[in-house]
């Protein structure tokens, strides 16, 4: 009814309009960390002056100070410097890793919608083999056969990223293949190529979008992983799970080596998830249909 | 105890207190809002005694169901509840501990809600439902609980109770569970029943057994406390009825006189709009009932923006309740004005195109556009038996006339409008439309002709992409993209927002935002804009409030005046497919049981289904108007 009767429950709109615009203290500073994070990646010479990769053994595994805030490692590299550009190669396969996931996920699950009983079939039971393996032993597989780097990484973990998606995409695509709106499209005399562009295909990928969000943060942490076991980007590139995996050796007598690293993959993840999160609820807000 | 509440209510003064199992006087609920805390229900008054029935009436929204909640404690966790006397048979209700409503819910008010899918718990079974309520207030020592259980099923006609009692809700048909939600609500012998729309989402005839059910149970001494937006429960049960609206009681009187006589503007306009026997042909909507309720902001009548009779005092302060007869009191100062007689449609757009131009239509067949014949449809249940739910159904839909298709849910009428609509082949007989093979046909050879037959559907925002906005959920049934230019889809979307009564500004909103009937207005603009020479529309008014129902069902009428459409017209309400139709067709369990011209199938029911239906029908309480 109308704003004199505000007995019916906040509408839909009113409770989508309010979770887009209230932005509690968390999420405000979690997107304030991603864009930092962000400009590091890409410009990583607007933090420090510091090469990452420039070696003073002179100065090797000592504390933070002024001149190196987060200390420097056994090389006497500073620690602050390859944890900015450390940023870009984490985040970039990360990324990466999630956008192979969702366009082969999502198309995997559109074609096994669509095309036919067979076909969903043989992409549905590839899609359970892939799931009964652990997402990282995959992702080992994977870079096993190719061989480690930053590009492999991103593909390795992307790949396992794949069925999961598909079979979200699948599900979707088929709720909205029966639904009233596409019953609609088909009165209206569209032809099914149409109908899938204009109504499935959109519909059945907005939700997978949000869920893509969070899904990052777990990629960054697989990235991590793979580059923690010598399978992500080699050395002396900076990255923060091959500085983990270094500062191990050293924990006992200096703590900064592994500590900055892990701080960022966490702070990082941290705030993906916190984004994710709100961005997940406001889109529930937006429309009371769909399966998050 | 009948006759008892003739007395009863005429007295709504401090004195009751000791007779009335509820007595209730300056009742506010309140919910904090987003311009601070609001009167949702706003000064309410009344009280029941033992076998009495109250019903309150009221569209959605208006704070019908708050009352009744507030009487037993779960108006909710923001709400404020206040009143100057809130009693329950000599207990004060205000300021009880959760421990003490506990006591109260169940022990001596019984609830009943409309969904008894939602309200029974899916993993426990029906019988556990009833023996809960049975072992929280004590009423039979445990060991007996299981045979009192049956036995309550029994009495709420539950058939084979020892069978029901052993199911899940789900496993029962919603009359059924409803009967056992009843019977939960009663196992403990409360002496007041709430009913909160407790036959809203059944079926005529289910229905008219579980008001028999709760008839009974007044009979032998429960009040009654029913809340309902359908008047024609109402009658069958009530001895007092109070109209809400905006959170007030607007009228509150002895039934018969109140639906009889209604006083208050909005109780004669609720009337009005019911589409009921001697109103046929007639507008059901005031001319001015398209306005919603708007709160006046010097705090006058609520209803005044909408009201034909306000005046400028009635803007200016909000009238009191003041007494017009025994036990009767009405909140308008205005009620013996004549109130302004029903209107004839009158054709008063003209659009630039009507359906089925000539040359469409092959001469010499009387105007049909739609014939199928001998349709037939099969299902396979997951058990592997097949099902008809459509068994050898025969019409012809002709231009400017509406078929009535009435039946109960699972009688096969949505499955007859998806055979007519082509959007599921049959599996005998077939389809003609404008004279062509229709179905069964190839799709890409019916795709050319699909604009010819649209549909409006039950529920528009199921029909609608999430995504779009109002325009371009027109937009998308006007044609293929780039077919025209964006200015002139612009104009049109326009033109066919104005043709249902909305203006173009809703061409940027979302449907989300809307109202239930402006849902619904959109679903009709965007069914007419392919321009189609038939219209099916699948209960495109259940949804909806009586006075909106009321102003669509206006709309059909004056698109089918000017356009000259044909109505395949589906619902399960007799009223309003004997305010619809010319012809009309009788479905139960597959087949057609009966048809032809409503005039003559009202007189003469021939089939026995039809007559129980009709005799189902709630004789209208009010005299028969000259148009």
């Amino acid at each position: 009814m109308s704003a004199s009767v505000p007995l019916a429950p906040l509408s839909l709109s009113d409770r989508a309009g309010a979770g887009i615009r209230a932005v509690s203290p968390a999420v405000a500073v979690a997107m304030l960390f991603l864009l930092l994070i962000a400009v590091a990646a890409l410009w990583p010479g607007v933090f420090t002056n510091t090469s990452p990769n420039a070696v003073n053994p002179l100065v090797a595994l000592r504390g933070p100070s002024a001149q190196h805030p987060f200390g420097t490692d056994e090389l006497g590299r500073d620690i602050f410097s390859r944890v900015v550009y450390g940023t870009r190669t984490s985040l970039g396969v990360g990324l990466g890793a999630t956008v192979i996931g969702v366009v082969c996920g999502s198309a995997a699950g559109i074609i096994a919608a669509t095309a036919g009983r067979a076909v969903d079939g043989l992409l549905m039971r590839l899609c359970d083999i892939m799931l009964a393996f652990p997402g990282l032993l995959l992702a080992l597989v994977v870079v096993a056969a190719l061989g480690p780097g930053s590009l492999n990484a991103a593909i390795a973990i992307g790949v396992a990223l794949v069925p999961g998606f598909a079979r979200l995409v699948r599900a979707q695509a088929l709720m909205i293949r029966g639904s009233d709106y596409v019953k609609a499209a088909v009165t209206f005399g569209r032809r099914p190529v149409v109908i899938y562009l204009q109504h499935v295909l959109p519909n059945a990928i907005a939700p997978l979008l949000v869920l893509a969000t969070i899904g990052v943060g777990s990629s960054i942490v697989a990235a991590a992983s793979l580059s923690f076991l010598g399978l992500g980007p080699q050395p002396p590139s900076p990255d923060w799970g091959s500085m983990l995996a270094a500062g191990q050796d050293y924990l006992s007598v200096s703590w900064e080596l592994a500590v900055f690293p892990g701080l960022a993959v966490t702070a990082t993840v941290v705030a993906v998830n916190v984004v994710g999160g709100r961005l997940r609820r406001a889109f529930e807000g937006g429309r009371g249909v769909g399966w998050f | 105890m009948a006759g008892s509440s003739v007395e009863g209510q005429a007295r709504r003064t401090a004195d009751v207190a000791g007779d009335a199992l509820i007595d209730v006087e300056g009742l506010r609920v309140g919910f904090p809002g987003r311009h601070g805390p609001t009167d949702v229900v706003h000064d309410v008054g009344f009280s029941l005694r033992a076998g009495e029935c109250l019903a309150i009436v009221g569209e959605s929204g208006s704070g019908k169901s708050v009352t009744a909640r507030a009487l037993v404690g779960l108006a909710g966790r923001a709400a404020t509840v206040n009143a100057r006397r809130l009693r329950l048979g000599g207990t004060d209700l205000t300021g009880l501990s959760d421990k003490e409503w506990r006591r109260v819910r169940g022990g001596r008010i019984g609830l009943v809600l409309q969904d008894a899918l939602q309200s029974l718990d899916p993993l426990r079974l029906v019988g556990a439902e009833i023996a809960e309520t049975l072992a929280n207030h004590r009423t039979v020592p445990r060991p007996a609980i299981p045979a009192r259980v049956i036995e309550l099923l029994e009495q709420f006609r539950v058939p084979e109770p020892e069978v029901r009692a052993r199911q899940h809700p789900h496993e029962l048909s919603g009359g059924l569970r409803q009967r056992a939600l009843i019977a939960a609500a009663m196992a403990a012998n409360p002496d007041v029943l709430i009913a909160d729309e407790p036959t809203t989402a059944l079926d005529l005839s289910v229905q008219a057994r579980i008001l028999d059910l709760l008839a009974e149970r007044k009979a032998d001494g429960t009040a009654i406390l029913l809340i309902s937006h359908d008047l024609s429960v109402v009658t069958r049960l009530a001895d007092r009825v109070a109209v809400m609206f905006a959170g007030r009681f607007v009228e509150h009187g002895p039934a018969a006189e109140l639906l009889a006589e209604p006083r208050h503007p909005y109780t004669r306009e609720l009337l009005a709009a019911l589409p009921a026997l001697h109103a046929k042909g007639l507008r059901l909507s005031s001319a001015r009932g398209a306005g919603a309720a708007g709160q006046v902001p010097g705090g006058g009548c609520a209803f005044a923006a909408r009201c034909p009779l306000a005046i400028a005092a009635c803007r200016a302060a909000e009238p009191e309740l003041a007494e017009v007869g025994a036990g009767h009191s009405v909140r308008c100062p205005r009620t013996a004005e004549p109130w302004p007689g029903p209107t004839t449609p009158e054709v008063s757009r003209r659009p630039s195109w009507t359906a089925a131009p000539a040359g469409t239509v092959p001469a010499g067949n009387g105007g049909v556009v739609l014939a199928a014949s001998g349709l037939v449809k099969s299902f396979r249940s997951p058990d592997r038996t097949t099902r008809r739910v459509v068994d050898d159904v025969s019409f012809e839909l002709t231009a400017g006339e509406t078929h009535g298709l009435i039946g109960e849910s699972g009688a096969g009428k949505t499955t007859v409008a998806q055979l007519v609509l082509g959007l599921l082949e049959p599996d005998a007989g077939s389809v003609r439309l404008l004279g062509q093979e229709w179905s069964p046909a190839r799709e890409a050879a019916r795709r050319p002709a699909r604009r010819q037959i649209q549909l409006v559907p039950q529920d528009p925002m199921a029909a609608f992409d999430p995504r779009y906005p109002v325009g371009a959920v027109i937009g998308e049934a006007l044609g293929t993209a780039g077919s025209r230019t964006p200015r002139r889809q612009k104009a049109e979307v326009a033109e066919l927002l104005e043709l249902v009564g909305l203006d173009e500004s809703f061409a940027a909103r979302r449907p989300r935002e809307l109202s239930g009937g402006q849902r619904q207005r959109v679903a009709i603009a965007r069914a007419l804009a392919p321009r189609p020479a038939v219209l099916v529309c699948d209960e495109p008014v259940s949804a909806l409030d009586v006075s909106v129902q009321a102003q669509i069902l206006d709309l059909f009428a004056d698109i089918q005046a000017w356009s000259g459409v044909a109505m395949l017209f589906i619902s399960h309400d007799l009223g309003v497919i004997y305010h619809v139709s010319d012809q009309i067709l009788v479905m139960r369990d597959a087949r057609v049981v009966e048809s032809g011209r409503v005039e003559d199938v009202f007189a003469r029911p021939r089939h026995p289904y039809t007559r129980e239906l009709i005799e189902g029908l709630p004789r209208s309480p009010l005299p028969p108007r000259a148009p």
